[in-house]
């Protein structure tokens, strides 16, 4: 299968001004990233996972290494062309689902497309396909503050499909939802990787990260551990994450400790 | 004590961490204060008591001092909900409400003493330059210099005091009643559908749309203010009604036209404005009055500005000495021809005894008098060019007095010869419809006296338009009165002496301080005159265009002054609330444009959307504003017109739509700086650093 993502000796360092003090937020990261995939990224707070995102969407830029798209260096690109990229080949999803108050659901929904000069019919052609999918086609006439935070999050993650995107990153989707919201959002998305959507999803959540199909774990800016699903359920599959987090913290309090 | 003195650190160091929102409040705050005493100064400076004098001040001071309460109350209650947040942390660190009031009151006293030190220092620097203006206007001989005295510190010090407290009032209530939970919400914009209210979009047309139609529609100049008052009430209350209402009701149908709506550059636009509205319409609404006061007060003001410098082209009225009086009027309905036989009786005998009528002075003021020649006719010295005048409206229609005096008059007057068969119009122009009009009411052929045949002394009445006199023969005189319907026959008869000689001011002024205690004609000549008292005696004055220039200049150059402060204040206001409506949304929009970012926009497209949208919400009240102003002109003409004395050639009318003009003009510039200082603080507070900057790398 082709790599949609190659990322070679990727670097984030953060510099305070007027300061000597150096944060080394990522480091030497090679990842590669292939169509279809759905890609987990775990880790703890200030591990990296978040700017290893934000560099990924072209939110930030590194301070060293490149990001291959499709074979494309993004690090070339000026800001404008990062904006109609982002818009064209990549769907986010956020923790706190970032819905536009201003617009109905089917605005939001609409919004890249109108933004990308989409002709009318194919906009609501895509617009009922996704709602339906995700089962928020009752609720397009409404906004977002009259939804709960599972329909939010669907919608957030039908926005994200509309323009269908070569890749989804999705950033603690699941963070302000409950279990239940939650189990049937990972399921949409597994559906939706079942059907070919890759997926990179950061998370810290057990039951979250069981429906990845890898899981890639990060620590002090650094790829510490990696972990497949292969044939494995999700239920199954927890108890490995589980075990590979306890390790992880093993090997930190063997570290302190040493 | 010791707790006060924590809370008297913690408060400084708030007031100094929140200087953005504090600064521009004190800037305001302190322009406030400096108009408040620049307008009070007017009274030491000049040493000017007149009763009039007195009243435009305290009225003046009532204005500035009551929107500066709702100014200075406005932003206050903008910079407690900002921190919303921070009283929550508070809250839960343990610090209650009774707290966070005692150390905000304190950070009350830090803004009170900030602006009271700006407002002083600014009085004390603008207050010379303030000082040269008004000199310059009213062209005194005299100098002044700038002058404030204590008590009109500790005036302006206490009345601003009383400001701040009492804008606290509120806020002490609201800090009372927020419960814990809510304090973090505080500082959001809560979340609720854009609903139109179809009832209140109709009273929006009704009402503005009635407005208007008064304004073009009226024409009776007297009944024009009342109108005029009505107007602006419906004009306030249905631009609320737009605001809330019909623009929303205008959007939303923009918004289904898909066509339109679906695309870029209206898609963001529209939804924005209309989620604005939600939040702004009140304020929106706000300016929009504001600004309407702005130009209205800014065009009166500069009618007055713009006519005082040409006021030396009109001769007013030069110095005389004038005997007004009238028919009681409820008598005069009775029996027009009596009355009409003892005003012509009235006329002819003054017309004999005129040398009787010319006030008897004192030996000292006659000694200063005494510079012309005298003769038999003029033992005073006084130069008799004597007319008298009856005033006649010459049809329901043409409303506008014409003086009727007998061609004896103007043979004395113009020094020509003239004939009995015609009758000679003067202080109109060839072509008027005056003369047509006339031709038909007399029955005789007019002939047009130019304005150059005679010096126009002694012949307006008014200081501000020209009068216009219809000669007739003595026999016509009569029929002309007598079949006057009531309307146009007003019983009105003028005697005037003209006093020649240069005289200087004070010399005008001795003659009319002696001469409000004479009325002689009243005591001595009126009684053998008239013996009915159907024949009332309106006033003797002593008419000087000298003195009248100088009270006209100081009581209409101040006049224009107090618009000029009024003007600034409500532009104080205007700006105030522009800034901190500016301030809120930089505040949400981070969050927005953020979504944006990540949603595909580029940093261009953001910042072209956004820019319309400020741009909308900036010039859409000042649009709504010009045009109701447009509708009012007609309003302030009618009332220019009394001012002018109901005559068609009034310099206040002419030079009007040029003062509008200036007005308006003035207020874009002024508005377009307003906008470029808030989009720059706006875009700065945009810029701030959040979780998805798109700032370079290596630095955070």
């Amino acid at each position: 299968m082709e790599n949609i993502l190659e990322i070679k000796g990727l670097e984030r360092v953060y510099k305070e001004r007027f300061s000597t003090q150096v944060t080394r937020a990522l480091q030497g990261i090679n990842l590669n990233v292939a169509a279809g995939e759905f890609l987990v990224i775990m880790g703890e707070s200030g591990s990296g996972k978040s700017t290893l995102l934000n560099l990924i969407a072209t939110l930030d830029r590194p301070t060293a290494g490149e990001i291959k798209y499709k074979g494309a260096l993004l690090n070339r690109l000026s800001n404008a062309d990062l904006a109609e990229f982002r818009r064209r080949e990549m769907g986010f999803v956020f923790q706190d689902f970032n819905l536009l108050e201003q617009f109905n659901i089917a605005d939001n929904i609409r919004l890249p497309m109108v933004l990308d000069g989409i002709p009318g019919d194919e906009m609501e052609r895509r617009l009922s396909h996704y709602a339906n999918i995700l089962k928020i086609h009752k609720q397009l006439n409404k906004y977002p503050y009259e939804l709960s935070g599972g329909e939010q999050q669907r919608v957030a993650v039908a926005r994200a499909l509309v323009m269908k995107p070569s890749i989804v990153l999705a950033d603690e989707p699941t963070g302000a939802l409950d279990s239940k919201t939650s189990t049937h959002l990972m399921e949409s998305f597994a559906e939706l990787n079942a059907a070919g959507q890759t997926i990179l999803m950061v998370t810290h959540s057990l039951r979250a990260a069981c429906y990845g199909r890898r899981i890639l774990f990060l620590r002090d800016g650094r790829i510490y551990y990696e972990l497949y699903r292969g044939k494995l359920a999700p239920e199954d599959f927890r108890e490995k994450i589980s075990d590979a987090m306890a390790l992880l913290d093993a090997g930190e309090a063997r570290n302190e400790t040493a | 004590m010791k707790r006060l003195k924590l809370y008297w650190k913690l408060s400084w160091k708030n007031f100094r961490s929140y200087k953005r929102l504090y600064r521009p409040l004190i800037i305001a705050a302190g322009t406030l204060l400096m108009m408040f005493l620049l307008l009070n100064s007017i009274k030491d400076i000049f040493n000017l008591e007149t009763r009039q004098i007195g009243l435009f001040i305290s009225f003046g001071s009532i204005v500035i001092s009551v929107f500066s309460l709702l100014f200075i109350s406005f932003a206050r209650r903008f910079i407690l909900r900002q921190r919303g947040k921070e009283m929550g942390l508070y809250t839960a660190l343990g610090l209650g409400k009774k707290e966070f009031s005692v150390i905000y009151f304190f950070e009350l006293i830090y803004s009170l003493l900030f602006s009271l030190a700006l407002g002083l220092g600014l009085s004390f620097i603008l207050g010379p330059l303030f000082t040269l203006a008004f000199q310059r206007m009213i062209e005194l001989p005299l100098s002044f210099s700038w002058k404030l005295s204590s008590s009109r510190i500790l005036l302006g010090v206490t009345v601003f005091a009383v400001i701040f407290v009492l804008s606290f009032i509120p806020e002490l209530i609201n800090i009372s009643r927020m419960q814990a939970k809510d304090i973090f919400e505080s500082g959001k914009q809560s979340a609720a559908r854009v609903k139109a209210n179809p009832f209140l979009a109709l009273a929006a047309l009704l009402l503005i749309g009635g407005a208007y139609y008064l304004a073009v529609t009226i024409v009776d100049p007297v009944k024009a203010s009342v109108i005029f008052l009505l107007a602006i009430i419906m004009v306030i209350i249905g631009t609320y009604c737009f605001y809330h209402s019909l623009l929303i009701v205008i959007l939303k149908f923009l918004q289904k036209r898909k066509s339109f709506y679906h695309k870029p550059q209206h898609f963001i636009k529209l939804s924005s404005m209309l989620f604005r509205l939600k939040a702004h319409a009140s304020g929106l609404a706000n300016i929009t009055i504001l600004a309407c006061m702005i130009l209205v007060t800014l065009t009166v003001t500069l009618n007055f500005f713009i006519v005082i410098p040409a006021k030396s082209d009109y001769s007013i009225v030069d110095n005389a000495v004038s005997y007004n009086y009238y028919f009681d009027s409820e008598e005069s309905l009775d029996d027009p021809e009596a009355l009409t036989k003892l005003l012509l009786q009235v006329h002819a005998e003054a017309e004999e005894r005129r040398t009787e009528l010319v006030p008897e002075f004192s030996k000292e003021l006659k000694q200063i008098l005494n510079q012309g020649q005298k003769t038999d006719e003029n033992p005073s010295g006084l130069e008799l060019n004597y007319i008298s005048t009856f005033r006649y409206l010459p049809t329901e229609n043409y409303r506008e007095y014409v003086y009727l005096a007998t061609i004896d008059s103007a043979e004395r007057l113009f020094s020509k010869t003239y004939s009995d068969d015609r009758a000679y119009l003067y202080g109109v122009d060839e072509g008027s419809e005056l003369e047509a009009i006339l031709e038909a009411e007399t029955g005789l052929k007019i002939e047009l006296i130019e304005a150059a045949a005679a010096p126009r002394k002694g012949l307006n009445f008014n200081q501000f338009s020209e009068s216009r006199y219809l000669f007739i023969p003595e026999q016509k005189l009569e029929s002309m009165l007598r079949t006057s319907v009531e309307d146009r026959f007003v019983p009105y008869l003028n005697v005037r002496f003209l006093l020649g000689g240069d005289l200087n001011t004070q010399q005008l002024q001795l003659i009319s301080d002696e001469f409000s205690e004479l009325d002689h004609f009243q005591k001595d000549i009126l009684p053998e005159l008239d013996g009915s008292s159907k024949l009332k005696y309106s006033s003797a004055s002593f008419e000087s265009e000298e003195l009248d220039r100088l009270s006209f200049l100081t009581t209409y150059t101040l006049f224009m002054f107090i618009g000029v402060l009024c003007g600034l204040t409500f532009l104080v206001g205007m700006s105030v609330i522009t800034w901190f409506k500016q301030f809120s949304e930089a505040e949400v929009e981070r969050r927005r444009i953020a979504i944006m970012e990540q949603i595909g926009l580029s940093e261009s497209v953001i910042k072209k959307s956004a820019q319309s949208q400020i741009y909308w919400l900036l010039i859409l009240p000042l649009f709504v504003a010009i045009v109701h102003c447009s509708f009012a002109l007609p309003f302030i003409r009618k009332g220019f017109n009394v001012i002018g004395g109901m005559s068609r050639d009034n310099i206040f009318t002419e030079k009007l739509f040029l003062s509008a003009g200036i007005a308006f003009a003035s207020l874009l510039i002024v508005y377009y700086i307003i906008y470029k200082l808030s989009s720059n603080a706006y875009w700065r507070t945009l810029k701030m650093r959040n979780k998805y900057d798109l700032r370079g790398a290596g630095q955070r």
